[in-house]
């Protein structure tokens, strides 16, 4: 990534990281009502900043970058999960990252967002499995986890992503792939 | 200059990271351990970094007192809390609730209000400029990921504050609920910041600064003996009240302890 995809990373990564911030005593609410199956319904809200800024950038190591960017700004401003929020945040943003780089950074259609958000639940997953205990669990119970979070991750992290990115493209902030290929061309080159 | 201003101005080069390495412990003690020892050694990092050169944080002063308090009180609630008081219930309303599940509810209050106090006096007392220089010095050719950091430290405020605005700004417009208004929200704030950021970038690239490159104008923080050692010593003193506490309560207390922390933290740390 050039300087001005890492610094445009790092500052949108800011914004998610506060709204799911913001999202985090929602969540710990929920999951005292709905108990810690049903409340992964609401996990992929987690996954937003990998698929938003992998979305935006379009270049390897946006989503993992922006994903630990975002957690790293929750660590920061003070997340009740504390540094762990870290981790969490480089395995949510491994899957989404993965997924954009086996199409080669080159589609970006709703299909391959939320296969994108589906990669991040299910390395998070993973990742949750090895050191939350999961082992530990009934066999049925991390099979549980996937299957809840997966409508989640294509809800709230595919097409909520894919929403903010067309209401950015509406407002100018970012290039829509037409116009960002004929600047390519008027520039002679990459615009970063 | 005299010997004090010396000291001051070398504990300034180490001293954002030290911070950070502070908080982390401290946020990673209160969503982890279930015991007061971490908090006390962290409370007596505070004191000697106060001690050393007071000046530095006295106006973050307040700020934490308000986090070691939280901290202390989240620890001695959760000592109350598992000490044996998990059979006295009360009723509030239609409820039965135990005075183990209030003592909870209220550790974990004291631990997202002591989280955000912590993180509230790193954000306020640490300077970009001295962050830098101190990612600068130990970070060395990893200079995306510093520019990253720098990049974040610098536009939390500021996204703070737009975060503000735009709610008033929407509810001033009658923007209804729901999912509709987390796109407008999330996407007029990521719409300023991205603006905000590529200025950002044009200056930066316009000095000269890009990665893979050094900065023009770069003057790397400089490690002495003095620092690794005022460090070694802080983590000595941590480390030597964690250790002191735990004995304390007799080694057997510390085995049993830890084994049972070790099992009890894999069960409670669902969701994320």
């Amino acid at each position: 990534m050039s300087t001005r995809d890492v610094i445009v990373t790092a500052a949108a990564a800011v914004v998610l990281g506060i709204a799911q911030l913001a999202f985090g005593p929602l969540y710990t609410t929920l999951s005292g009502a709905l108990g810690p199956i049903w409340v992964m319904l609401f996990l992929g809200f987690y996954y937003l900043p990998g698929i938003v800024l992998g979305l935006i950038i379009r270049k390897p190591g946006a989503a993992l970058g922006g994903s630990v960017a975002a957690a790293l700004v929750q660590v920061i401003l003070g997340s009740p999960f504390g540094i762990l929020a870290l981790a969490a945040g480089a395995s949510q943003g491994a899957g989404a990252e993965l997924v954009f780089a086996l199409f080669r950074y080159r589609r970006w259609s709703f299909p391959v967002l939320a296969l994108a958000a589906v990669g991040s639940g299910v390395t998070a997953l993973i990742y949750e499995y090895f050191t939350l205990g999961y082992a530990n669990l009934e066999w049925w119970i991390p099979l549980a986890y996937l299957g809840v979070r997966i409508p989640s991750a294509i809800v709230l992290a595919a097409a909520l992503g894919l929403a903010i990115y067309r209401a950015l493209e509406r407002s100018g902030a970012v290039r829509s792939p037409a116009r960002r290929g004929s600047a390519d061309v008027q520039t002679g080159g990459n615009l970063s | 200059m005299n010997r004090k201003w010396t000291g001051c101005a070398a504990f300034v080069a180490v001293h954002p990271l030290l911070k950070i390495a502070v908080v982390v412990v401290l946020i990673t003690s209160a969503a982890l351990f279930l015991h007061p020892a971490p908090s006390l050694a962290v409370i007596l990092v505070f004191l000697l970094h106060l001690l050393w050169c007071p000046s530095l944080l006295s106006p973050a002063l307040p700020v934490i007192g308000l986090a070691a308090a939280g901290f202390f009180g989240f620890s001695v609630v959760n000592v109350l809390g598992y000490g044996g008081a998990e059979t006295v219930t009360y009723q509030l309303g239609p409820l039965e609730v135990s005075l183990e599940a209030l003592l909870f509810s209220l550790s974990i209050f004291l631990r997202v209000f002591a989280s955000v106090c912590t993180a509230a006096w790193l954000t306020r007392s640490l300077r970009p400029s001295h962050l830098s220089a101190a990612i600068d010095g130990l970070v060395g050719r990893a200079t995306s990921t510093a520019l990253a950091i720098l990049v974040i430290h610098r536009v939390i405020p500021e996204v703070v504050r737009r975060f503000g605005v735009v709610r008033s700004m929407h509810r001033v417009r009658g923007g209804g609920g729901g999912p509709g208004r987390i796109v407008q929200v999330i996407a007029g704030i990521l719409s300023t910041t991205i603006y905000r950021a590529e200025l950002l970038a044009t200056a930066v690239k316009s000095r000269g600064y890009s990665l893979g490159m050094q900065r023009t104008a770069f003057r790397p923080a400089r490690i002495t003996v003095g620092h690794v050692a005022w460090a070694l010593s802080v983590l000595l003193v941590a480390g030597g009240v964690v250790v002191a506490w735990e004995l304390s309560l007799g080694l057997d207390g510390f085995l049993a302890g830890t084994a049972e922390e070790a099992s009890g933290s894999q069960v409670r740390g669902g969701g994320r």
